[in-house]
């Protein structure tokens, strides 16, 4: 592809033509993602989101354009839409809450900053970019929804997912469909890994898939489609779980039985809490050019649960770690491959948890708790975390689901809210019941077992593992401390909101944790909670002393384009005149 | 023994909190609220914050002109900063609408103190760039009606109140209230019982249930609303823009984000989930009306419960045979805008006797009477 020109705020640059207007500009050293006022720091590696909301650019005029969703042309008029010098020095000196901390400290001080405010974004002025029609520009296009009606729809294609689609035994002509947010080759290496785990946990060969199975000869064989890169945004009452399928359409879909294996977002809670420049999960390192992190000379892996080899090749051709921190207790083989897919040497492959990182406005030192006790420092410039998963997903606080496999017996139980909400029969299961790997990839037969029963087969009670027996099968794995974070340590990325805040908040009166929240936005940014919740409640309960329950989780549990919304084709009752 | 108060006020919303603040300031030393759940739980945390005096009734019209006045002091009456902007209420005019009830509207409007004005078409692009101007006439315009946030009022509320030695129960529903025999109200919770000389109902829809067991029946019922919240953009758009032909009311916020409503047939129950046809039917309607929104993400979608009457206007004042059981409930979406001046006149009527003029008209008798203040058009399309 040949460079063209283009210019950035009045400076002429050069980049590659057709490539995103944000790989453009970053290529030139300018970053748009998640940029922080408060912290003063780039947040695109690790934002929730990566088209954040920050990534809206004018171009030729023509304000809030998505930087991610334009492809460059030569000669383009790239414009910011905030000067950077004046918002981060607001920033500088606010508190919680960018806007409501400067604007409820006196009216003369809102009216001051918002002024401004106005005027760095030449609102109304002569360069006002909204004199011309907002937004016009734009490469989306939209397509009409599409109603899909499975006899079972698997709700993640992770291990238990796919554990779920391999042990499903149902008649003839029915029909499965397996969604995941993740790209195909991912949910490979995941069938790849859960061949390995069930073999190696013993479970009875007749319902693990077997080692020559690819996955589209498990699709086949189970007449099961898989919808990757498909989130599920919603699933609403006397309706249907809705999905968007990339960004542009949305997909209704009504099963008659659904199995929710969503485990949900990678996060490690300690490192959230300190949530600096430098420290990243491994799904969003992967979702990121792998340009940005080339200058990394330090960079360090701490791997929470044995994923997979296809899934540590990606990471290694993003990354070469200095060391690798195990937060389980691995097998010889396991550390091997390990060490051949990386490239380094046994003794770098630390057994220990990471229990916090420091460092200012960037990482500098990663602190570990030694398996065999004790804690040591490394240096690093680079931290990934990988395969620490949410015991519960927002879907399964959408649908007011608790537990819904019994925990001892593994045994799914009826659902009360969950079952009526969504018309079909709903089993959570996989690591949104059980953060361990046994027993989430149980629970998943035993679900799948559920529903080929109810579907009309014969049980195969004679086959279903005892949990016991495949527990006693397997080396327990050691619980290691977590360190403490420090006060500075950020429980809200999106909206910055630090320990010593929430902390100051409570002592000025803001006393409950909904006071706290409406006027410090947290929960209220982006990701909507979905990354710092847990944080949070834990952090009010050191606080306060006072427990809370979990927040009302609201759809779209993703960011939903209004145009492909608007593109659905649902029958709506008018408003009575 | 029973704690006595001056005042016990049901419902820490908008109205209850208001009220407790007014009163206290007046010099009533011993006012307590009672709320069932958390503080601002209700409707009170759920809206989005519009003020407008743009009505179609000259008694709603007066009432609103008083209540605005009173929201532009009301920063500093606090001590705290309730972010209220005032940069107007926008209805827009498509020509397939009744174009004359517009200038009907302006006329009642200009004849009642609210100086609303008509926008040509390029003068309401200004106002809105981006809006569709096919078929675009105008628009009515108040450059007094505005955008409050009202989280920063409750708070703002909170903090005088305690200030002022009033108190607030949260967690403490009020299951029965009892007149008896000298006069003095009893309130029954399951923290025990309360005394006051006088009770005040601001319990929204859930008014009627308290009113009921002194006999008094209110025509207030429960209707869902929702709203939704887009990602922030470049902050451009002043005004609250409402269209009564898309049905859609929506602003944006000063952190850029759009928050808007668009009118849907909603259950008549308390049931605060989202509705996926809300969301579908808001995407339709909001990519007509302002079409470069089809490129914008939405982030979160709410709902909160409505307190509907026949007229669609709220029941405010004491009780016909009651007159220490006052009423202060079935806003039916327009109760924040009217709050201030709603605390104001009920202190006044606990401090003197005197049921202020503005507020007469709300009073229960008027279904009755036969004088519902029925607006011309507006509210019944769904407009907040």
């Amino acid at each position: 592809m040949a460079a063209v020109d283009f210019s950035y705020n009045g400076r002429g640059l050069r980049a590659e033509e057709g490539v995103t207007v944000a790989e453009a500009l970053r290529s030139n050293g300018i970053r748009l993602g998640g940029r922080s006022m408060r912290l003063r720091v780039w947040r695109d590696e690790y934002h929730p989101l990566k088209e954040v909301p920050s990534a809206w650019v004018s171009i030729d005029g023509i304000a809030n354009i998505n930087a991610y969703r334009v492809r460059l042309k030569g000669g383009m008029k790239i414009a910011s839409q905030t000067r950077r010098s004046l918002l981060a020095l607001i920033g500088r000196y606010s508190g919680t809450g960018f806007y409501y901390r400067n604007f409820t400290r006196s009216e003369f001080a809102r009216n001051f900053f918002f002024e401004r405010v106005k005027k760095v974004n030449d609102y109304g002025g002569p360069n006002d970019p909204w004199k011309s029609s907002p937004g016009a520009v734009s490469e989306l296009v939209f397509e009409p929804s599409q109603e899909m009606a499975p006899d079972v729809l698997i709700v993640g294609a992770g291990r238990s997912g796919l554990a779920a689609l391999a042990a499903l035994n149902l008649p003839e002509g029915r029909t499965v469909i397996l969604v995941d947010a993740l790209p195909r080759d991912i949910i490979e290496g995941n069938l790849r890994q859960l061949v390995l785990d069930m073999k190696g946990d013993a479970f009875p060969p007749e319902l693990c898939p077997a080692a020559a199975d690819t996955l589209d000869g498990l699709l086949k064989k189970k007449n099961a489609t898989l919808l990757d890169g498909t989130t599920i945004f919603g699933a609403f009452e006397g309706g249907e779980y809705t999905a968007a399928r990339g960004y542009s359409k949305i997909l209704l879909l009504k099963p008659s039985a659904a199995i929710l294996c969503t485990g949900s977002e990678e996060v490690k809670p300690v490192f959230q809490k300190n949530d600096i420049p430098g420290v990243i999960t491994s799904r969003t390192l992967l979702s990121m050019p792998p340009d940005l992190f080339q200058d990394r000379k330090l960079p360090v892996l701490c791997l929470e649960a044995p994923l997979s080899v296809n899934y540590l090749s990606r990471i290694s051709a993003v990354v070469k770690p200095t060391h690798i921190f195990l937060s389980f207790n691995a097998d010889e083989e396991y550390a091997a491959q390990l060490s051949s897919v990386f490239g380094i040497a046994g003794q770098d492959i630390v057994s220990g948890r990471p229990s916090a990182a420091y460092g200012t406005y960037k990482v500098e030192t990663l602190t570990v708790s030694l398996a065999g006790g004790g804690t040591k420092q490394f240096p690093t410039d680079l931290l990934v975390l990988a395969g620490r998963r949410q015991p519960r997903s927002e879907l399964a606080l959408l649908l007011s689901l608790n537990s819904m496999i019994d925990a001892e017996t593994g045994m799914p139980v009826p659902a009360v809210n969950g079952g009526m909400l969504c018309g079909g029969d709903v089993y959570a299961c996989g690591s949104l019941v059980y953060q361990d790997r046994t027993r989430s990839i149980a629970s998943a037969l035993v679900a799948a077992e559920s529903v080929s029963i109810k579907l009309g087969m014969k049980g195969r009670s004679e086959l279903m593992p005892s949990l016991n027996d495949v527990m006693t099968k397997r080396t327990e794995i050691k619980e290691l401390a977590h360190g403490q974070p420090g006060g500075k340590a950020v429980v809200c990325p999106c909206l910055d909101v630090t320990i010593d805040d929430m902390r100051r908040l409570y002592s000025e009166g803001y006393e409950t944790i909904n006071r706290m929240r409406r006027f410090s936005g947290l929960f209220m940014g982006p990701c909507q909670g979905a990354r710092c919740y847990r944080n949070v409640f834990e952090e009010y309960h050191s606080i306060s002393g006072k427990q809370i329950d979990l927040p009302t989780v609201r759809p779209p549990l993703v960011p939903v384009y209004l145009g492909a919304l608007a593109l659905t084709d649902i029958p709506i009752e008018e408003e009575k005149k | 023994m029973t704690e006595q108060f001056d005042v016990a006020v049901i419902g820490a919303g908008i109205y209850g909190l208001m009220t407790a603040h007014r009163l206290l300031t007046m010099g009533v030393r011993k006012v307590a609220v009672f709320e069932m759940n958390y503080i601002g739980s209700g409707q009170s945390s759920r809206n989005a914050g519009g003020i407008r005096a743009q009505f179609a009734n000259p008694h709603t019209i007066k009432f609103m002109v008083a209540a605005e006045n009173e929201w532009r002091s009301m920063t500093r009456e606090l001590g705290y900063n309730i972010l209220f902007t005032q940069d107007g209420y926008l209805f827009s005019c498509y020509d397939d609408e009744d174009t004359e009830l517009y200038a009907l509207h302006r006329k009642l409007q200009n004849e009642n103190g609210v100086k609303s004005v008509w926008l040509e078409p390029d003068a309401v692009a200004e106002h809105v760039p981006g809006i569709n101007r096919e078929g675009l006439v105008g628009a009515n315009f108040h450059s007094l009606d505005g955008i409050l946030h009202h989280d920063a009022v409750i708070s703002g509320l909170i903090f005088s109140i305690r200030r002022n030695g009033g108190k607030i129960y949260e967690y403490t529903p009020v299951s029965k209230v009892e007149i008896g025999h000298d006069g003095k109200a009893t309130l029954h919770t399951p923290n025990g019982n309360f005394q006051a000389d006088y009770v005040v109902n601001a319990t929204a829809a859930y008014a009627p249930g308290i009113a009921s067991g002194l006999g008094i029946s209110l025509p207030i019922k429960p209707v869902r609303r929702e709203l939704v919240v887009t990602e922030p953009l470049q902050f451009f758009m002043k005004p609250m823009l409402v269209s009564l032909k898309y049905g859609i009311t929506i602003h944006q916020s000063l952190r850029g984000e759009f928050i808007g409503h668009t009118s849907i047939a909603e259950p008549e129950n308390f049931d605060l989930k989202a509705s996926f046809a809300f969301m579908v039917k808001y995407a339709r309607d909001i990519t007509k009306l302002l079409p470069f929104m089809k490129n914008v993400r939405i982030v979160r979608q709410w709902a909160g419960t409505y307190d509907m009457t026949p007229d669609n206007s709220p029941v405010l004042g004491p009780a016909p045979s009651i007159p220490n059981f006052i009423n202060a409930a079935g806003s039916s979406g327009h109760g924040f805008m009217m709050a201030p001046a709603v605390g104001k006149f009920i202190a006044e009527y606990i401090t003197t006797g005197r049921v202020n003029e503005l507020m007469r008209p709300f009073s229960l008798e008027r279904f009755e009477k036969g004088e519902p203040l029925t607006e011309l058009v507006l509210s019944q399309r769904g407009v907040l």
